[in-house]
């Protein structure tokens, strides 16, 4: 389809989405993102509230039209949402007028997948999620941690070749999290999936991921590699390189107006 | 892949730690508060009984329940008052009150397929709001009783006049709560499920329409409560059958406890049905969080 196709995943060309609002004010949520995802890689999306790096997941999802440039999964220019980049949300989107196995089947279901199929495949990724217990309660008769997991469950049931996911875990207290972040490097590992985590956290990001682009006013600042190795325990996160590695974020981001403790002129927000 | 073993199925569940002790005790406090609701609820009958009888005691002129119930006793399954009177015979009230209850089914039964296909579909749609939306804000502040002689008028014969007029009333009202119900469906439950593959009309079957549900049983009951009370007007506006009528019928000979009768007896068929859209109901918003089944 294209002379451009470079082999990777995902990649953003000049990506730029502009929202107008009703006063006619326009805010440039994404301005000139451009970057290559291999596939298979843990891609964390880093920035502060605001800067744009929702926009960016959501134009990736198809949930956001972009105003310029060109979004592409594999070979093809993406149009719209489609099962192949399943999203897991930061709001508990778990269906709650489905029991658990449902909510796993809905996108099967959605494409007409057989029954029994459909049940082989949820029954499969509940035992991943642990979950084959609760197959049949209703998600309210589950806890913040174990919805998120049901989301992963659906997710992974799609069998989708990109994994976005729009700061799922951070209404979840801190061993909750920990112990997704277990489950999620876990099941990344058995699939080999492309992940793209937005977060705002940089704990959690220098965690779980091989990359770690930062977003700030819509454009990507910083593009960084990660290698430190796994498992990213406590041990390796007090480590020098993971010190400077939240260093080399932090001042990428934090720099501001109000709190110049870096470098008072990069920016004018 | 890795095997698959067949572990699927689960009894309970509930983790082991919950003991079988906890869980009889639970659905025993569960059954006494059910046993003292009820006996509020008896208590709250009886007194209101009981005022009753003082009243008609006293007025003389309000008959009071002991003689209703005799008269309900005597003219329910064929009534030699109205045969008495040269009324069509072999039909007691109760054979009215089915006449009553066909208007009130099929006319909410027609209002709300129409109002809540319209109404959860006026999203993906638009111009079935720029069509419906202005004639709900014009016909739903104006009271519909207003209406029931142009109905009467336009359809004549029983039971169209009263079906329609059912039929419309509970139209606005599901329409109106269909639309909002849709409008409420959490926009992140469709973006997930458009994440997940589905399409427009899968959204619309498996989202869109369970999600609605808690807010449009809420409009079906009032719907329903009001259906009778309207189908009656129509029936006393002009109508040769049903429980309307016979009020109408009873008023003239100055009949107070046969008028009485059928009100208490509409009343009662209008309670068990709005009991069992409760009870089904129930069962189709089990999955929401107990402390907010709207409606029910």
């Amino acid at each position: 389809m294209t002379e451009r196709d470079t082999g990777s995943a995902v990649s953003f060309h000049d990506v730029e989405c502009v929202f107008e609002h009703e006063s006619g004010r326009t805010v440039r949520a994404l301005d000139g993102v451009s970057f290559e995802v291999p596939a298979g890689q843990f891609v964390a999306i880093v920035g502060r509230s605001g800067h744009g790096k929702s926009t960016l997941l959501r134009c990736l999802a198809g949930l956001q039209a972009t105003t310029a440039g060109d979004v592409r999964v594999g070979d093809r220019s993406i149009d719209g949402p489609g099962p192949d980049r399943s999203m897991v949300f930061q709001q508990d989107a778990v269906f709650p007028w489905m029991r658990v196995r449902d909510n796993v089947e809905f996108g099967l279901r959605a494409q007409g997948v057989a029954k029994e199929e459909r049940n082989l495949t949820s029954t499969r990724w509940l035992e991943e999620v642990q979950l084959i217990d609760f197959a049949d309660s209703w998600p309210r008769e589950l806890s913040g941690g174990m919805r998120k997991r049901v989301a992963l469950a659906a997710v992974l049931a799609m069998d989708s070749e990109v994994w976005l996911m729009d700061e799922p875990f951070g209404s979840l207290d801190y061993f909750t999290r920990r112990s997704l972040h277990d489950l999620l490097l876990t099941l990344w590992g058995e699939t080999n999936k492309t992940v793209f985590f937005v977060t705002h956290d940089i704990e959690e990001a220098l965690i779980l991921a091989d990359r770690v682009l930062l977003v700030r006013d819509g454009r990507i600042v910083e593009d960084l590699s990660n290698s430190l190795p796994r498992p990213r325990d406590e041990e390796v996160r007090a480590s020098r390189p993971s010190v400077e590695m939240t260093k080399t974020i932090v001042d990428h981001l934090g720099s501001d107006g109000n709190v110049t403790l870096l470098d008072p002129t990069a920016d004018g927000a | 892949m890795t095997q698959i073993d067949q572990t699927g199925k689960s009894d309970s569940a509930l983790p082991p730690e919950v003991s079988k002790t906890a869980l009889s005790r639970a659905r025993l406090a569960r059954s006494r508060r059910w046993v003292v609701t009820v006996a509020i609820g008896a208590f709250g009958i009886a007194g209101a009984l009981g005022l009753w009888e003082l009243i008609s005691a006293r007025s003389g002129v309000l008959p009071g329940p002991i003689d209703v119930w005799r008269h309900i006793q005597a003219n329910l399954l064929s009534s030699p008052y109205l045969e008495s009177r040269g009324m069509s015979s072999g039909t007691g009230y109760l054979g009215h009150l089915a006449v009553t209850t066909r208007s009130v089914v099929f006319g909410v039964g027609l209002g709300t397929i129409v109002g809540a296909t319209l109404g959860l579909n006026s999203l993906r749609v638009p111009a079935i709001n720029e069509v419906v939306g202005p004639i709900t804000a014009a016909l739903g502040s104006a009271p519909i009783f207003v209406a029931a002689p142009f109905f009467l008028i336009w359809f004549g014969i029983q039971p169209a006049a009263q079906i329609g007029i059912v039929a419309f009333y509970t139209f606005l009202l599901m329409y109106v709560f269909s639309r909002r119900a849709a409008q409420n469906v959490g926009a992140r439950f469709v973006e997930s499920a458009m994440t997940l593959g589905g399409s427009p009309r899968s959204i619309f079957r498996w989202i869109y329409l369970p999600a609605s549900i808690p807010e449009f049983l809420g409009g079906f009951r009032i719907a329903l409560a009001g259906a009778w009370g309207l189908a009656a007007i129509a029936e006393l506006l002009g109508a040769q059958q049903g429980a309307g009528f016979l009020i109408k019928f009873f008023a003239s000979a100055f009949r107070l406890d046969a008028m009485v009768a059928v009100v208490v007896l509409i009343g009662a068929v209008a309670i068990i049905f709005d009991a069992v859209v409760v009870l089904v109901g129930k069962y189709l918003t089990r999955w929401v969080e107990s402390g907010r089944r709207l409606g029910l």
